[in-house]
């Protein structure tokens, strides 16, 4: 078994990648990504080696990603006391786009696609994410997932149509 | 969605190690041993079963002495006038 930092090293970019492609700014993936490693330091002991660890630590950045974005949302809506719109928050916002991985001239059209990925349903974003961004299989994608090869490709075709609507929507 | 795959990979910030160290470090401190919440556990049960044993000898006194009172003396002394 490796020691922590020999994980924590292996896999940082790894987590923080895959942060940053949920919530769209460093601050937040930095959040992320230390929930994420005080998870994996708490239960690797525990670890049972049913899957590899990689997919392991992916489970957990994807399951703490969407755990943070929920609550980041509850915040919102808890603190300005209006009818806000559960969509309304800045991370749809593209003008509050600040993924470091986009390139300058890229940024406004990469904004508007994840200004859509953000409105999915969590199952259907995050195989969006990972199939088309981080770019695995669909097997591993499944994994990842805990799922079957079958179920991610209906999810990532009900993703497509919806981003499809969703991005005519906004151009409308 | 073609444009998904042209996103860069980031690195994560050096500093980044020394936050999560301190972040367990903290998570370590505010863990209780398992044998003091025993321990814990075990005198909040025992002052429990203290006090039921207590209020019950009370309440066996208590509903003796009430009959005690309702039942009057019956001796046939007469009062001194």
């Amino acid at each position: 078994m490796l020691s922590f930092k020999e994980l924590y090293n292996i896999h940082k970019d790894l987590v923080f990648n895959l942060a940053l492609h949920f919530c769209q700014n460093r601050e937040d993936a930095e959040e992320v990504a230390q929930d994420v490693f005080l998870t994996v330091h708490l239960k690797a002991k525990n670890f049972q080696n049913k899957s590899n660890i990689k997919t392991w630590i992916y489970r957990i950045t994807v399951n703490k990603s969407l755990d943070f974005l929920k609550a980041k949302k509850t915040q919102k809506r808890n603190f300005f006391f209006t009818a806000k719109r559960i969509d309304d928050d800045v991370s749809t916002s593209i003008g509050h786009f600040e993924h470091p991985g986009v390139l300058l001239e890229e940024k406004e059209e990469i904004a508007k696609i994840f200004a859509a990925i953000n409105q999915l349903a969590d199952k259907q974003k995050t195989a969006v994410i990972l199939l088309k961004i981080e770019q695995k299989s669909q097997a591993e994608t499944a994994e990842i997932m805990n799922t079957t090869s079958k179920a991610v490709e209906s999810l990532f075709q009900r993703a497509k149509l919806n981003l499809k609507k969703i991005l005519k929507e906004n151009e409308g | 969605m073609e444009r998904l795959k042209k996103i860069q990979r980031v690195q994560m910030p050096n500093y980044m190690y020394e936050t999560i160290m301190s972040k367990i470090k903290r998570e370590k401190a505010n863990i209780i041993p398992l044998h003091w919440a025993g321990v814990a556990a075990a005198i909040v049960i025992l002052c429990i079963s203290t006090n039921i044993y207590l209020l019950s000898n009370n309440y066996r006194s208590d509903q003796k002495n009430g009959l005690e009172g309702l039942v009057p003396s019956t001796t046939l002394e007469l009062y001194n006038e």
